[in-house]
C-alpha cells in the first residue's frame, strides 16, 4: 500500500502515544499496589468491593464495641466479686452472732463490723467507670444510686435501664446490669410473701409461703395480707385483708401444706392455740435490706424482749442472708455468661475478617508478578517503537539526492 | 522544421517546469492538514502532417488535477463524527468516574466516621467531647456533598460552555464554506478547465472539521457549489447562503440548553440526539450521564439526610429535648419548590410543590405532569401516565414516595411540570443543629417484660413521634403504664393498658385484642389526641388466666446515661432503605459509582474502536491522497532531467540552426 509521509508520522506518533500511555497505566497499577482503581477499571469488582468494604467496617465497628463490652462488663464482674466476698464474710459475721457465749459488746462489735460490710457494699454498688458514670444506676449514670439514710436503711435511686452495645449483626449484649436488678431485686427466701409474726409463743415459722397457681390467685376478691390464727385444739383459721375466711378453721396438722387461693404455704414447728402470723406479698428483698435487718438484730444484744421470736427471726434473716449471697454469685456469672458471648463474638469477627480481608485483597490487589510483566511488555514494546522510528524516519530519498 | 524542434523543446520544458511546479507544491504542503497531492496531466501535443507523416509537436500540460477519492474522503468523514463523538463522551465520563470515584470515597469514608462517633456515643452518651465529634463529621458530610455537586455544577456549566463553542465554530465553517462556495462559483466563470484545486481542499478540510462536531452530508451541484447538511439532513449552507447554530436556554430547566438553526426564515430546534459527533455527546454527557449521576448523589443526600432526622426526632437529647433535624428538613419550603420546573409555555397560575412522603421510595428519575383540563396526568420519562386526580385537591399522593401539592394558583389545560424529587438535596445540605448537646441520644419510654411472665411474648415502643411527650404521658400524666396481655381463647389475645397507678377496676386506657400471627399496635395516647408513640405488642404473650396475665411495664427511661437511641441511629448505617429498601447508604453510593465506571470503561472500548476505524478510514484515504516525500523526489529527479534534456533539444535545434548559417 501507497504510504503517505503525513500518515506515516501520525501513525508513528499515535503508536508512540499508545505505547506511552499503556506503560503509565502499569506504573500506576504497580506503584499503588491497585488493581482497581477506580471504578471504571473494574466496575462489577468495584461495586464488591464497596460490600467487602462496607462489611469490614461493620466488624471494626462491632471490635470496638466488643472492646468497650468487655470492659464494661468486666468491671461489674469484678465488682461482684468483690460483693460476693463481702457477703461471704457478712455470712460468717452473722453465723458467729448466734452464740450464747457473747457478750453484748461481742455482738455490739459484731454489729459494726457487718456496718462495714454494708458500707463498702455500698461502695460498691456506686462504683464508677473511666467516664464517670455509675456503673449500676441504668440510664441514670449520673445518679448516685445508692444512697444511706441515717436508718441504715438503702434507697435505689437510679432505673431499670439496660444499656446496650452491637456486637454483631444482629446480637446486642449488655454493658450494665441496673441497680435494682443488681442488689434490690433478691428473690425472697420464703418465696412471695414475708411473714410477720404476732404472737408467737411456740417458735414455729413460715418455711415456704408462694403463689403456685398464679390463675387462680384472685387479689380483687381475696386481697392479701393473709392472717394466719391458731385456735385451741389445734384449728387453722386463715383469713384475708378484708376479713374475709379463705380457709375455715380446721384442724392444723404440723408440716401439712395450706393452699387457698392460688397460695401455698408451709409452715415448720408446732404452733400452739393463740400463735397468729400475717403474710405480706413481698417477691424480692433488697440486699441492702437484709443487711439492715441482720445489723438490727445483732444490735438487740443478748436480751431479747421476745427470745423465741428472735430465733425466729435469725432462722429467716440468715436464709435470707444466703440468697443475697447467691444472688451475687447468679449475678456475676450473668456477667461472665455476656464475656464469655463477647469473646466468642470477638473470635468470630476475627475469622470473618481475615475472610473478608483476603476476598478484599482477591479482588483489589495487584498480581505484582503478573503486572509486572506487563509493565515490561509495555516498556519493550515502547521501545521497539521508539527505535523503529528514529531508524525509519532517516530513510529518505532527499537524502541521497 | 528546427523551429518546430524549438518548439517542441520548448513545450518540454514549460511542461517540465509546471511538473516541477507542481511537485515543490506538493513538497511544501507535505504537512498541510487536508491537502490532497496535485498531478500535473501530461499530453502529447498533436503532431503535424509532414509529407504524409505526423510529426509530434511536443507536449502540454492540460490539466493540474488533485488525486481524491470522494468516497474514501466520505468514509474518513464519517468515522470522524463517530471518533469525535466517542472520543468526546470517553473524555468526559472518564473525567466523571474519577469525581465520582475519590468524591465517593470520601463520602464513604466521612459516613463512616460519622457512625464511629455516633456508635461511641451509644456506648457513653453523656461524652461531649463524642458528641461535638459527630457533629462536626455530619459537618464534613454535608460538606462532601456540597463539594460534589459544586463539582456537578461545574462540570455541566463547563459542557454548555463547550457546547456554545462547538456552535459558534459550526456557524463559523458555515460561513467559510459558503465563501468557499462563492469563490468556486466565481472561479468557474473565469476559467473553462482546471479546478481550484487549493480551495477545494481547503472547503474539504472544513467539511472534515465539521464532521469532528457533528454527522455531515454534502451533495455538490454541477457548478462544484456544495450543500452541507448535519445531522439528520438539516441544511447548514446552501450555496452561498450559510447558517448559524446558536445556543438557547432550556425549557423547563434553563441549563439544559437546546441549540437552533438560525437562518433568515426563522429558527429551527436541532434534535440533539441526531446530531452526532462531538455535539451529540456533550448533550448526552450532560442530559443522561450527568443528570442521572447528580440526581443519584441529591438521592442519597436526600435518604442520609430524613433518614438521621427521623431517627433524631425519636430520641431525646441531653436536655430532655426531643431531637431536633440534624440536616436540613428535607421538606423545607425551598426545597420543595425547586423540585418542581414549569414550562415557560404554561399559561396557568398554578405554583406547585414537591413533598417528600417515604424517602425509601424516592426514584432519582424525573417526571412530568400534565394537566389535561380536568385532571393531573404524571408520567415517567419512556414510561405510561398515571391519572392523579381531578384539579382542585391540594395534594396529590404518588406511588414514587413523594406528593404533588398545589401550592397556589390554577393551571390551565395544556400546562406542563417537570418533577425532579431529589432536586438540590445535595447541594443544600447543611448541619442544622449546632450544639453536641442535642444529638438525641436516649430513647424517652421503654418497656419491660415482668419477672413473672412465662411467655416469649413481647411488648416494643415503635414509632415515637414525640418523645416528650411520650415521656410525660408515661411518667406525669400516668405513674407508667402497664401492658397486660393474655390469651382468652385459643389463638385471641387480649390486652388491656392501664394507669399502673390506677390499675382496674377502674377505667383502661385501652383495650383491644388480636389474633395469634398478628400483632397490637396501639396508639399512645389514644385518639382522639395525637399519638405520640406506639406499643406493639407481639409474639404469643398466652398468660395464666384472667388473674394472671402477662405484665409489661412502659416506663420513661430518660437518663444521661440512656444511649439507645444513638444506638438505632448508628444502626441505620447497615440498614437497606435506598431503593424501596434495599440498598445501605454505602452501597447505593457505590452501585452509582460503578454504574459510571461501567460506561466509563465502554465508552472507552467505543473511543478505541472508533479510533481504529478512522485510523483505517484515514489510512486509505492517505494512501491515495496524501504526499510521499520519497515519491515526490523520484518525481523532481524525473522532472529535472526531463527539463534538462528540454533544454537539450533546445541546445539541438540551435546547433543545427547553426550549422546551417554555417553552410550558407
Amino acid at each position: 500500500m501507497r504510504v503517505s509521509t503525513a500518515q506515516f508520522y501520525f501513525q508513528n506518533s499515535q503508536q508512540l502515544t499508545n505505547k506511552q500511555s499503556s506503560v503509565n497505566e502499569q506504573v500506576n497499577y504497580l506503584s499503588s499496589g491497585k488493581r482497581v482503581l477506580s471504578a471504571k477499571d473494574d466496575a462489577v469488582a468495584y461495586g464488591t468491593l464497596a460490600g467487602y468494604k462496607d462489611e469490614l467496617a461493620n466488624i471494626e465497628k462491632y471490635q470496638r464495641n466488643i472492646t468497650q463490652a468487655e470492659n464494661r462488663n468486666s468491671l461489674q464482674d469484678i465488682s461482684f466479686a468483690n460483693a460476693e466476698d463481702l457477703m461471704q464474710e457478712l455470712k460468717q459475721v452473722f453465723i458467729q452472732a448466734n452464740n450464747g457465749t457473747l457478750s453484748d459488746d461481742d455482738l455490739t462489735s459484731l454489729a459494726e463490723q457487718a456496718g462495714n460490710s454494708l458500707s463498702q457494699l455500698l461502695d460498691i454498688a456506686n462504683t464508677k467507670d473511666e467516664t464517670g458514670g455509675y456503673i449500676f444506676s441504668g440510664f441514670q449514670t449520673k445518679t448516685e444510686p445508692f444512697a444511706i439514710q441515717p436508718d441504715n436503711s438503702v434507697n435505689y435511686q437510679g432505673d431499670s435501664g439496660v444499656r446496650e452495645l452491637q456486637v454483631a449483626k444482629s446480637v446486642n449484649v449488655a454493658t450494665n446490669q441496673p441497680g435494682d436488678v443488681a442488689f434490690q431485686n433478691v428473690r425472697n427466701a420464703q418465696g412471695d410473701f414475708t411473714a410477720s409474726y404476732g404472737t408467737n409463743t411456740s417458735g414455729f415459722s413460715v418455711n415456704s409461703a408462694t403463689i403456685a397457681d398464679p390463675s387462680s390467685y384472685d387479689t380483687v376478691t381475696n386481697p392479701p395480707n393473709y392472717k394466719f390464727a391458731f385456735t385451741a385444739p389445734n384449728d387453722l383459721t386463715v383469713t384475708d385483708g378484708n376479713g374475709a375466711v379463705v380457709v375455715p378453721t380446721a384442724p392444723y396438722i404440723a408440716g401439712q401444706t395450706i393452699a387457698f387461693n392460688g397460695v401455698e404455704v408451709q409452715l415448720s414447728g408446732n404452733p400452739l392455740p393463740g400463735d397468729e402470723v400475717d403474710i405480706t406479698p413481698e417477691q424480692n428483698i433488697s440486699i441492702f435490706a437484709t443487711i439492715k435487718r441482720a445489723i438490727s438484730w445483732m444490735e438487740v444484744g443478748t436480751n431479747p424482749v421476745d427470745p423465741v421470736l428472735h430465733a425466729v427471726d435469725y432462722a429467716e434473716i440468715l436464709s435470707q442472708v444466703d440468697q443475697a449471697l447467691n444472688h451475687m454469685t447468679t449475678r456475676r456469672s450473668d456477667a461472665g455468661i455476656r464475656l464469655q458471648l463477647i469473646d466468642s463474638q470477638g473470635s468470630n469477627h476475627a475469622d470473618a475478617q481475615l475472610n473478608l480481608a483476603s476476598g478484599k485483597s482477591n479482588i483489589e490487589d495487584l498480581d505484582f508478578a503478573k503486572a509486572v510483566a506487563t509493565f515490561e511488555q509495555s516498556k519493550v514494546a515502547l521501545q521497539a517503537a521508539q527505535q523503529s522510528f528514529v531508524q525509519v524516519k532517516d530513510l529518505n530519498l532527499f537524502n541521497f539526492i | 522544421m528546427s523551429i518546430n524542434l524549438y518548439q517542441t523543446g520548448v513545450s518540454g520544458l514549460l511542461a517540465a517546469q509546471q511538473q516541477l511546479a507542481t511537485v515543490g507544491h506538493n513538497i511544501a504542503n507535505v504537512n498541510t492538514e487536508g491537502y490532497n497531492r496535485q498531478r500535473a496531466e501530461q499530453n502529447a501535443a498533436p503532431g503535424i502532417v509532414n509529407g504524409g507523416n505526423y510529426i509530434g509537436a511536443g507536449t502540454y500540460v492540460q490539466d493540474i488535477t488533485r488525486i481524491y477519492d470522494q468516497f474514501s474522503f466520505k468514509e474518513q468523514l464519517l468515522s470522524q463524527s463517530n471518533l469525535g463523538n466517542a472520543d468526546s463522551l470517553n473524555t468526559n465520563l472518564n473525567q466523571l468516574n474519577g469525581i465520582m470515584t475519590f468524591s465517593g470515597n470520601a463520602i464513604t469514608g466521612s459516613i463512616d466516621r460519622f457512625y464511629q462517633a455516633m456508635n461511641g456515643i451509644a456506648d457513653n452518651p453523656n461524652d461531649l467531647g463524642l458528641r461535638s465529634i459527630a457533629l462536626s463529621q455530619a459537618e464534613i458530610i454535608a460538606s462532601d456533598f456540597n463539594t460534589l455537586n459544586a463539582n456537578f455544577d461545574q462540570l455541566e456549566k463547563s459542557t454548555n460552555g463547550e457546547i456554545g463553542q462547538i456552535a459558534s465554530k459550526i456557524s463559523q465553517i458555515s460561513l467559510e464554506i459558503a465563501k468557499i462556495n462563492d469563490q468556486v462559483l466565481q472561479n468557474k466563470d473565469l476559467t473553462v478547465a482546471g479546478q481550484p484545486n487549493d480551495l477545494l481542499d481547503k472547503r474539504d478540510q472544513l467539511v472534515s472539521q465539521l464532521g469532528e462536531y457533528t454527522s455531515v452530508n454534502t451533495i455538490q451541484d454541477a457548478n462544484g457549489v456544495m450543500t452541507v447538511m448535519i445531522g439528520n439532513g438539516a441544511t447548514l449552507v446552501a450555496g452561498i447562503t450559510p447558517l448559524t447554530v446558536r445556543m438557547r436556554s432550556g425549557d423547563p430547566d434553563p441549563l439544559q440548553t437546546k441549540l437552533q438553526l438560525v437562518s433568515r426564515n426563522g429558527n429551527v430546534a436541532l434534535d440533539a440526539a441526531k446530531l452526532g459527533g462531538a455535539i451529540a455527546a456533550k448533550l448526552e454527557y450532560r442530559d443522561v450521564h450527568l443528570l442521572k449521576a447528580r440526581s443519584e448523589i441529591n438521592r442519597l443526600a436526600l435518604v442520609i439526610s430524613e433518614t438521621l432526622n427521623q431517627a433524631q426526632s425519636q430520641g431525646l437529647d441531653l436536655e430532655a429535648q426531643q431531637g431536633r433535624d440534624l440536616f436540613t428538613d428535607v421538606n423545607s419550603s425551598a426545597l420543595q419548590a425547586s423540585r418542581v420546573l414549569a414550562y415557560s409555555a404554561n399559561s396557568g397560575s398554578l405554583k406547585p410543590s414537591v413533598n417528600i412522603t417515604d424517602v425509601s421510595l424516592v426514584q432519582t428519575g424525573e417526571f412530568e405532569i400534565t394537566f389535561d383540563g380536568a385532571n393531573y396526568r404524571m408520567n415517567k420519562k419512556g414510561g405510561s401516565s398515571v391519572n392523579l386526580g381531578a384539579v382542585g385537591a391540594g395534594t396529590y399522593i404518588t406511588a414514587f414516595g413523594f406528593e404533588f401539592n398545589e401550592t397556589s394558583g390554577v393551571p390551565n389545560a395544556g400546562d406542563k411540570f417537570t418533577i425532579r424529587p431529589t432536586e438540590n438535596s445535595a447541594s443544600l445540605m447543611k448541619v442544622t443543629l449546632t450544639d453536641g448537646k442535642g444529638i438525641a441520644a436516649s430513647t424517652a419510654v421503654g418497656a419491660n417484660a415482668d419477672a413473672n411472665n412465662v411467655s416469649d411474648g413481647s411488648v416494643n415502643i415503635i414509632n415515637v413521634t414525640n418523645p416528650a411527650t411520650a415521656r410525660a404521658y408515661t411518667e406525669g400524666v400516668n405513674a407508667k403504664l402497664t401492658i397486660d396481655v393474655y390469651e382468652s381463647a385459643p389463638g385471641t389475645f387480649d390486652y388491656r393498658v392501664y394507669d399502673a397507678g390506677n390499675p382496674p377496676p377502674a377505667p383502661v386506657i385501652a383495650a383491644g385484642s388480636f389474633a395469634a400471627g398478628t400483632s397490637a399496635l396501639i396508639d399512645m395516647p389514644p385518639a382522639p389526641a395525637t399519638s405520640a408513640f406506639q406499643i406493639e405488642i407481639s409474639g404469643a404473650p398466652v398468660g395464666q388466666g384472667t388473674l394472671a396475665r402477662e405484665k409489661f411495664t412502659v416506663s420513661d427511661v430518660f437518663g444521661p446515661g440512656n444511649g439507645t437511641n444513638a444506638g438505632f441511629i448508628s444502626a441505620t448505617q447497615e440498614k437497606a432503605i435506598i431503593a424501596g429498601g434495599r440498598q445501605t447508604f454505602s452501597q447505593g453510593l457505590a452501585i452509582t459509582t460503578a454504574a459510571i465506571g461501567s460506561k466509563a470503561s465502554s465508552a472507552e472500548l467505543v473511543a478505541n474502536t472508533a479510533e481504529a476505524l478512522f485510523t483505517q478510514a484515514y489510512n486509505r484515504n492517505q494512501s491515495t491522497s496524501g504526499v510521499n516525500l520519497d515519491e515526490e523526489a523520484a518525481n523532481m529527479i524525473k522532472f529535472q532531467q526531463a527539463y534538462q534534456a528540454s533544454s537539450r533539444i533546445i541546445s539541438v535545434a540551435n546547433t543545427i540552426f547553426d550549422t546551417l548559417l554555417a553552410a550558407v
